[in-house]
């Protein structure tokens, strides 16, 4: 059984513009021990999906689709069992390290929070529980540190302690969101390093959401593109880095400055900007702003071809792989999502 | 040569901490520590370093909001803290900045116009009918419209709010910008909009740049020369090919080495890579 299923999630948010699609139809698996990515820029859903796997969408959200953790239907459940969820099953890295952490409490006393409630022990082992965790994300000086007030660390400190306490009860799903855009890069690339040895000596599975696609070719092993509530190309990420199936992820590609470009280069851009949720176009959402779309772009939507085993792209110009070529054996759970699209 | 339009001269700040024992003399922490450069009009030069190396400071001492302990900050030859307090306001419209984060840089209850021409009410008194003409040209030098002037801010996206803040920095036809980090809250693809924008300003009006930031391939790209920060003291300066290429100090190696590359892992799992060493705090002296 795969460890999470998400199968055509939609998410529909309550805006002063009216309602507003966030995500439209969203579908991937992973098992334990996996690492996927969602990459995508502001407002494409990247965040949303990590909310309405933890259950803590905004109020007046609408969910439809299936969300199923260890064969568990999330969707359904209500906000007492979702609570028993959180923080015991599934544990979330927040981006800012400094607003995450209540200021007032000690780090030990937070890590030692989620070990109380969901586990029952005693003060007494949970402190000793938060100091084994402390010394697991490799904070120096753990032993005094227990007593620490946030403000006390630096961020990356801080990120360390949000780790701790995701990882307190033993999650069998981390799901981290930007975890390192607050940090310096060379914090950065510790943190993630860290992440990455955690999540292999558990074997939980980690969804990494990012807008860096750096982050993601050294962390995740699976990426999904995002753009405007959809996923426009999923795959492995060294296939994905490399094949580029969808304009999307190219157009992505050529915008980001690399070191060694000559001074004065222009990069490429990609005109015009993201379609509104509130009042999305019919068709393919990237068509308006895609140099090689076509009238029919703009008037159904775009299949999901397999460009490789495991690999999709929602593109009508994507490249086929013939069927034949296709270990049937060795179709991978994306292939769930051809079915749906 | 010509006289460079800035000159930093030696320049230290120490900033004194509260006193953490009632008998003990205030600790001080040294933001910057002997810094020296030049920079000459129609150039751009960058400054990288982590969190606490001291960027941000150099700003604000380059924007006079503040004073070094030790050194001189030369705008065009003037000293900025010898002059009286008419002259520094005169010195003042010849240097603008552009912050990091579009949301928090820009009144929401001001419209777009107001935001944009307030330099020059400020700086100039200029009349409300020619404020409103500079401001309009402004916006279509960044790319809006001048029907964006009454709008607010809420209405525009995060690149937009951007050129709107770069906006409100050219309406002075400042010869300096100091621009701190006036990308890393962007996305990528609006990212690459604003630099190519700045990078158009620089070819159309000569504006000369201080460009501030933690991303080394920004800073390859739109810089001459490049300062890179460490605990407040300057380790490396060279112009980017070298310094990226070749770098010297073990510092920049280290950056550099942080640098998320774009080459996945093939086949193993990521991970059980050397972490890279702790980098330094500022240094503390009592």
């Amino acid at each position: 059984m795969n460890l999470l299923e998400v199968q055509d999630l939609r998410v529909t948010l309550q805006t002063s513009r009216g309602p507003a699609d966030a995500l439209r139809g969203i579908s991937f698996s992973m098992a334990r021990g996996d690492t996927v990515g969602l990459i995508g820029e502001s407002g494409c859903g990247k965040s949303i999906t990590a909310l309405a796997l933890m259950g803590l969408l905004p109020e007046g959200a609408k969910v439809s689709g299936s969300i199923r953790l260890a064969g568990q239907e999330l969707t359904s459940l209500d906000e007492a069992a979702l609570c028993a969820l959180r923080g015991a099953k599934m544990g979330m890295v927040f981006q800012e390290p400094m607003t995450a952490l209540n200021p007032l409490h000690t780090i030990g006393r937070q890590i030692a929070e989620s070990l109380r409630l969901h586990r029952g022990v005693s003060g007494r082992e949970a402190r000793a529980e938060a100091l084994r965790l402390l010394e697991r994300v490799q904070l120096p000086q753990a032993a005094q540190r227990l007593d620490a007030y946030p403000h006390q660390l630096s961020g990356g400190q801080r990120q360390r302690v949000v780790i701790a306490i995701a990882l307190a009860c033993g999650p069998d799903l981390l799901i981290a969101d930007e975890p390192t855009t607050a940090l310096d890069v060379t914090i950065q690339r510790e943190v993630l390093d860290l992440i990455a040895e955690l999540v292999a000596e558990d074997g939980m599975g980690l969804l990494l959401i990012s807008h860096d696609l750096g982050v993601m070719a050294q962390t995740v092993r699976r990426m999904l593109v995002m753009y405007a509530g959809t996923v426009v190309e999923s795959g492995p990420t060294a296939e994905v880095f490399q094949r580029l199936a969808h304009p999307y992820t190219r157009g992505l590609f050529a915008a980001r400055p690399r070191i060694g470009l000559p001074r004065g280069t222009r990069l490429s851009t990609i005109p015009g900007k993201v379609p509104e949720l509130a009042d999305m176009p019919a068709g393919c959402p990237f068509a308006e702003r895609c140099s090689q779309a076509e009238d029919r772009c703009r008037t159904a939507d775009p299949p999901n071809v397999a460009v490789a085993q495991g690999h999709f792209a929602r593109c009508v110009l994507a490249q086929a792989l013939p069927a034949e070529a296709m270990p049937a054996d060795a179709l991978p759970a994306d292939a769930l999502q051809a079915a749906v699209a | 040569m010509t006289e460079p339009l800035l000159v930093i001269d030696r320049v230290s700040k120490q900033y004194r901490l509260p006193r953490e024992h009632l008998l003990s003399p205030a600790p001080v922490v040294q933001a910057l520590d002997d810094v020296s450069f030049t920079l000459h009009a129609g150039r751009s030069l960058g400054i990288v370093g982590e969190s606490g190396s001291g960027k941000s400071t150099l700003a604000r001492l380059v924007m006079a909001l503040e004073a070094p302990t030790a050194g001189r900050v030369l705008l065009d030859g003037q000293d900025l803290n010898t002059l009286s307090a008419a002259q520094l306001r005169r010195a003042r419209s010849q240097v603008q900045m552009v912050f990091q984060d579009p949301y928090g840089s820009l009144d929401p209850r001001r419209t777009v116009g107001q935001t944009v021409a307030e330099p020059l009410a400020v700086l100039h008194g200029a009349a409300r009918s020619e404020q409103r003409t500079r401001a309009g040209e402004a916006l279509e030098a960044v790319g809006l419209r001048a029907a964006d002037l009454a709008k607010y801010p809420h209405e525009f996206s995060g690149g937009q709010r951007q050129r709107i803040a770069i906006a409100r920095a050219l309406i002075t036809r400042p010869k300096l910008i100091v621009a701190d980090e006036p990308v890393s809250a962007l996305d990528v693809s609006v990212q690459a909009q604003v630099l190519n924008l700045m990078q158009d300003l620089q070819d159309e009006f000569g504006v000369t740049y201080l460009f501030i930031s933690h991303d080394l391939s920004v800073v390859d790209l739109v810089c001459d020369e490049v300062v890179v920060l460490q605990a407040g003291r300057i380790v490396e300066q060279g112009p980017p090919q070298r310094l990226f290429q070749r770098p010297e100090h073990p510092y920049t190696q280290r950056l550099l080495a942080a640098v998320p590359g774009l080459v996945p892992p093939t086949a193993a799992p990521a991970g059980g890579r050397p972490s890279a060493p702790v980098a330094k705090s500022p240094t503390w002296a009592a």
